[in-house]
C-alpha cells in the first residue's frame, strides 16, 4: 500500500471483516444453532437483519470513505472473495466425506456461520462497489435503476421476513431488481477514462472477481454432494442478485476493458501528441518576439509529427524568392527548388477546400516535385496569414513517402492556428508599441516646435506684440519671432514650412538660427528674403519650401518696410483711414527657385503707420481652417472682419479671439498649426493726435 | 487620387481629384517620377476637381520644375478652383509655372516653349 488512503482503507475493510466475521458467528449462537446453521430454521427475520444489516454496514463502510480509490477496492474485495472462496473450500478439504451426514459438529456450526457471513458479505461489498463506481461515474443517469435495484434488495428479505410470500409479488420484485442490475452492467465508461498505469491492474483485478465469483456462485448452487450450505441461495433472492451482479459488472468490464486496451494504446499516443503541442503552443505564448514565435513553432512541429525537416517560408507573391528564417534537416537548394516549382505550378499544389494544410505523398511519383532530387519523399505544406498581412508557410519533410498520418496531420494544423493567433498577437503588440513611438516622436517634435517659438515679446511704451499658436493633431512647419535692433526697429518674421510631422520642425530648427542670424546681420527686408532663400535651396531637401513674411518696423518714422516670400499677406488696420488693407504683393516662396530669378521676384514695401494701427501676420492653417459641414475656408473676409470688430482689444486678447473664432467656426477640428502675430501701435506713441 | 492620360508623345496629363493631402503627395510624386523617366515633360495638371492642396502637395510639383524645364518641359495648371488658384498665388508659383483658364489654353500652352 503505497500512501495513507490506501492504507487506512485496508484497515477498514479488516475491521469491516472481524466485525463481520465475529457477527455472523454470534449470529449462530443466538439462533440457538440448530442443524444445519443459519437456515432453514433460522427465523426468516433473523434472516432478514442478517441481509440488511449487512447491506447497510458496507454502504455506511463505503460512505465514510473520503476518497474512492477503485483500484484499492478491486484489490481489497478480490482478497475477500479469496477468502470466502478459502472457506468455501474448506469443508472439502477438512471434513471426510463420511462426515458430512453426521450430525454437524460445533466447529463445523462456526464454520458455517464463518461462510454465510463472508459469502453474503462478499457480495453485498461487490453490488455496493458497483453502485459506488456507477455513481462517481454518472451520477444523474443511473440514479433511478441504482435506487430501483437497492430498494428491490432491502425488500425481499423484509418481504420474506415478514411471512408475505405471495410468488408474485416476489417475481416481480425480482424482475425488476433483475432488469434495473442488468442495466447497470453495461455502464462501463468509467473504463475509458481510466489512466494508463492503471488500465492493467483494473483488468487484472476485474479478472480475478469474474473469476472468483463464478467459482463462488457454481460452489454455491452446487454444493459437493451431502454438504450443504448454510445459506440457500435457491431461496435467497438477495444472495442470488447481489452475487450475478457482482459477477456480471466484473465480468462485462474486464471483457470491455480487454477489448478497449488496443484502442486505448492509440488514444494514449494521440493524447501525447496533443499534450505536447498544447505545452510547445503555451510555450510559444510566452514569447513576444514574432521570429522566436515562428521557430518555436517550427521547431515543436518538427519533433511532434517526427518530421526529418522542417522549414518557414515568408511568401513574397511577386516572385518565387521567398525569406526562410528557418531551415532545419534539408538544404536552402532543396527548399528553394520546391518552391520554384510551388510557384511555377500554382494550380498543381493547390489547397483542398475543407483542409487548411496540403499534403504531397510519394514525391518522388510527383509530376512536378518528382523531377529534383530530393532528401524528403513526402511534404506537409501549412500556409497561414498574420495580422500584418504577411503570408507564411510553414513545411513538413519527411522521408518516408507516407511521413504524415491524417491525424497528426490535423493536430498540427491546429497548433499552426494557434501559434498563428499568437502571432498576431505579437504583431498587434509590436504595432501598439510602434504606435507609442511614433506618438512619442511626436510628443518630442512638438515640443521642440514650441521651444523655437519665442514666449516673451519686447515690452515697448510704443508697440503692444503679442503671438498666439495653436498646433494640430501632426506637427506643423509654423514659425515666428520677434527682434528689437540696435535702432530700436522691430524686426518680425512669420514663416511656414511646407509640409508636417518631425521633419517639418527639425527644418523650422534649421531656419530659426538662418532668420536670427540674418536678422542681425542683414535687416534689410529684400536682402533679408534673398540671403534666407540662398540658405533654404542648399539645406532643404527638392520639393520643401518656406513661406516668410518678414518686416521691420520702424518706430522713429512709423513706417513698416516689408518683404512677403509666397506667405500669407499681411494685414494692416489703418486707424487714419480707418480701413482694413491685405498686403497681397508680389513674392515667391523660399526654396523654389534658386538665385538671381528669384531676387527678382523680391519687392520690398514700405507703409506709414498711424497710433493705433494694428498689423497682423498669421499663417495659412487660419485662414484655410475649414468648417466641417460644408467645407468652406475661413477665409481672409471674416480674418478682416474679426480684427476690425475686436480692434479695441490689446495684441494678446486680439490674438485669442481670432483663434476662438477661427476654432468655433472649424468645430475645433485642426487641420494645420495655426499661429499669429499682433502688432499695435499705441497712441501715446510720437503721434499722439491720432485716434 | 490622381487620372492620368497621354496627350501626346512628351506630353501627359494628369487629372487630380479631391484633397491632395501629404499622403497624396507621395503617390502624386510617384506618378510624376514615373512620367518624366518615361519622357514626358510637359505635363498639364487638371484642377476642375481638386478641392484643397496641401503645402506638401505643392513641394511635388516644385520639386520637379527645374527638371522639366532643363527638358523644355513645363506644367501648366488649367481649371482651378478660387481656394486652390489663391494657394498658387500667395505662395507665388504663377511666376513658376504656367497658370491657364481652360485644356485648350493649356494645350497651347504646352507646346510653346
Amino acid at each position: 500500500m503505497k500512501n495513507p488512503i490506501a492504507h487506512s482503507l485496508s484497515l477498514t475493510w479488516l475491521a469491516g471483516l472481524i466485525t463481520f466475521g465475529s457477527f455472523g458467528v454470534l449470529m449462530l449462537f443466538l439462533a440457538g444453532c440448530p442443524a444445519p446453521a443459519i437456515a432453514p430454521n433460522l427465523p426468516a427475520i433473523s434472516e432478514a437483519f442478517f441481509y440488511l444489516g449487512t447491506f447497510f454496514l458496507v454502504r455506511q463502510l463505503f460512505a465514510g470513505l473520503r476518497t474512492f480509490h477503485t483500484v484499492e477496492h478491486l484489490l481489497q474485495l478480490s482478497v475477500l472473495g479469496l477468502l470466502t472462496l478459502v472457506l468455501l473450500l474448506l469443508p472439502g478439504i477438512l471434513l471426510p466425506e463420511a462426515s458430512a451426514t453426521a450430525a454437524p459438529s460445533r466447529w463445523v456450526l462456526i464454520l458455517q456461520g464463518l461462510q454465510s457471513a463472508f459469502l453474503v458479505f462478499y457480495f453485498t461489498a461487490g453490488t455496493v462497489m458497483v453502485f459506488q463506481i456507477i455513481s462517481s461515474q454518472r451520477p444523474a443517469a443511473s440514479r433511478k435503476a441504482l435506487l430501483l435495484l437497492s430498494s428491490c434488495l432491502v425488500a425481499l428479505p423484509v418481504l420474506q421476513a415478514a411471512g408475505l410470500t405471495y410468488p408474485l409479488l416476489n417475481y416481480v420484485l425480482f424482475a425488476v431488481a433483475g432488469a434495473a442490475g442488468l442495466s447497470l452492467l453495461f455502464k462501463v465508461d468509467w473504463l475509458v477514462g481510466l489512466d494508463k498505469k492503471l488500465r492493467k491492474s483494473t483488468l487484472f483485478y476485474l479478472l480475478a472477481l469474474s473469476f472468483l465469483s463464478s467459482i463462488i456462485l457454481l460452489k454455491t448452487y452446487f454444493p459437493e454432494s451431502g454438504y450443504e450450505l448454510p445459506i440457500h441461495i435457491s431461496q435467497s433472492s438477495y444472495v442470488a442478485l447481489s452475487g450475478f451482479l457482482t459477477l456480471g459488472f466484473s465480468l462485462i468490464s474486464a471483457l470491455f476493458l480487454l477489448f478497449h486496451l488496443p484502442v486505448a494504446a492509440i488514444l494514449d499516443i494521440r493524447d501525447a501528441e496533443k499534450k505536447h503541442l498544447i505545452e510547445a503552443g503555451l510555450e510559444a505564448e510566452k514569447t513576444h518576439d514574432l521570429h522566436t514565435l515562428l521557430y518555436t513553432l517550427a521547431r515543436q512541429t518538427r519533433s511532434s509529427s517526427s518530421a526529418d525537416a522542417v522549414w518557414l517560408a515568408r511568401v513574397n507573391n511577386e516572385g518565387p524568392e521567398n525569406q526562410y528564417p528557418c531551415v532545419e534537416g534539408i538544404s536552402t537548394n532543396d527548399v528553394k527548388r520546391i518552391d520554384y516549382s510551388l510557384h511555377a505550378h500554382p494550380g498543381h499544389f493547390q489547397l483542398d477546400r475543407a483542409k487548411d494544410f496540403l499534403f504531397i505523398r510519394d514525391l518522388d511519383k510527383d509530376p512536378v516535385l518528382g523531377s529534383h532530387v530530393l532528401s524528403i519523399r513526402s511534404l506537409a505544406i501549412y500556409p497561414f496569414t498574420l495580422q500584418d498581412g504577411s503570408e507564411w508557410r510553414l513545411y513538413l519533410g519527411f522521408e518516408s513517402p507516407n511521413g504524415l498520418n491524417e491525424h497528426l496531420a490535423r493536430e498540427v494544423s491546429h497548433f499552426v492556428g494557434h501559434t498563428r493567433l499568437s502571432a498576431s498577437h505579437v504583431c498587434s503588440l509590436q504595432e501598439v508599441a510602434g504606435k507609442a513611438r511614433l506618438e512619442k516622436d511626436i510628443a518630442i517634435g512638438r515640443e521642440m516646435q514650441k521651444r523655437l517659438l519665442p514666449k516673451e515679446f519686447p515690452l515697448s511704451k510704443k508697440t503692444d506684440i503679442a503671438a498666439a499658436s495653436i498646433s494640430a493633431e501632426e506637427i506643423g512647419g509654423d514659425y515666428y519671432d520677434c527682434h528689437v535692433m540696435s535702432d530700436q526697429s522691430i524686426a518680425v518674421l512669420m514663416a511656414d514650412v511646407s509640409g508636417k510631422g518631425t521633419s517639418a520642425a527639425l527644418h523650422v530648427a534649421e531656419m530659426k538660427g538662418i532668420f536670427q542670424s540674418l536678422m542681425l546681420s542683414e535687416p534689410e527686408p529684400e536682402k533679408f528674403l534673398s540671403l534666407a532663400n540662398r540658405a533654404v535651396n542648399q539645406c532643404f531637401d527638392k520639393g520643401m519650401f518656406i513661406t516668410v513674411l518678414y518686416a521691420v518696423i520702424d518706430l522713429n518714422k512709423l513706417e513698416l518696410r516689408y518683404v512677403r516670400g509666397g506667405h500669407c499677406p499681411l494685414i494692416h488696420y489703418n486707424a487714419k483711414e480707418h480701413k482694413i488693407h491685405t498686403l497681397q504683393d508680389d513674392g515667391l516662396g523660399l526654396g523654389i527657385i534658386n538665385g538671381e530669378s528669384f531676387d527678382k521676384t523680391l519687392m520690398s514695401r514700405t507703409v506709414k503707420l498711424h497710433a493705433g494701427d494694428i498689423i497682423v501676420l498669421y499663417t495659412d492653417g487660419i485662414v484655410e481652417s475649414r468648417n466641417t459641414d460644408d467645407f468652406e475656408e475661413f477665409g481672409y473676409e471674416r480674418l478682416r472682419d474679426c480684427i476690425y470688430l475686436n480692434m479695441e482689444l490689446d495684441s494678446k486678447s486680439l490674438n485669442k479671439k481670432i483663434l476662438r473664432e477661427v476654432q468655433s467656426f472649424s468645430n475645433s477640428s485642426i487641420r494645420d498649426d495655426m499661429s499669429l502675430m499682433t502688432i499695435k501701435i499705441k497712441a501715446n506713441g510720437q503721434n499722439k493726435n491720432q485716434l | 487620387m490622381e487620372i492620368i492620360s497621354k496627350l501626346s508623345e512628351d506630353a501627359l496629363k494628369i487629372s487630380l481629384v479631391g484633397e491632395l493631402d501629404a499622403n497624396g503627395a507621395i503617390n502624386l510624386d510617384r506618378i510624376i517620377s514615373k512620367a518624366i523617366a518615361d519622357g514626358y515633360y510637359k505635363i498639364a495638371v487638371d484642377c476642375r476637381q481638386l478641392e484643397y492642396i496641401s503645402s506638401a502637395g505643392l513641394g511635388v510639383f516644385i520639386s520637379y520644375i527645374s527638371e522639366l524645364k532643363s527638358h523644355n518641359g513645363k506644367f501648366v495648371f488649367y481649371h482651378l478652383r478660387e481656394n486652390v488658384e489663391s494657394v498658387f498665388n500667395i505662395l507665388g508659383l504663377q511666376k513658376v509655372v504656367a497658370i491657364t483658364h481652360d485644356f485648350t489654353q493649356a494645350k497651347n500652352q504646352l507646346h510653346e516653349v
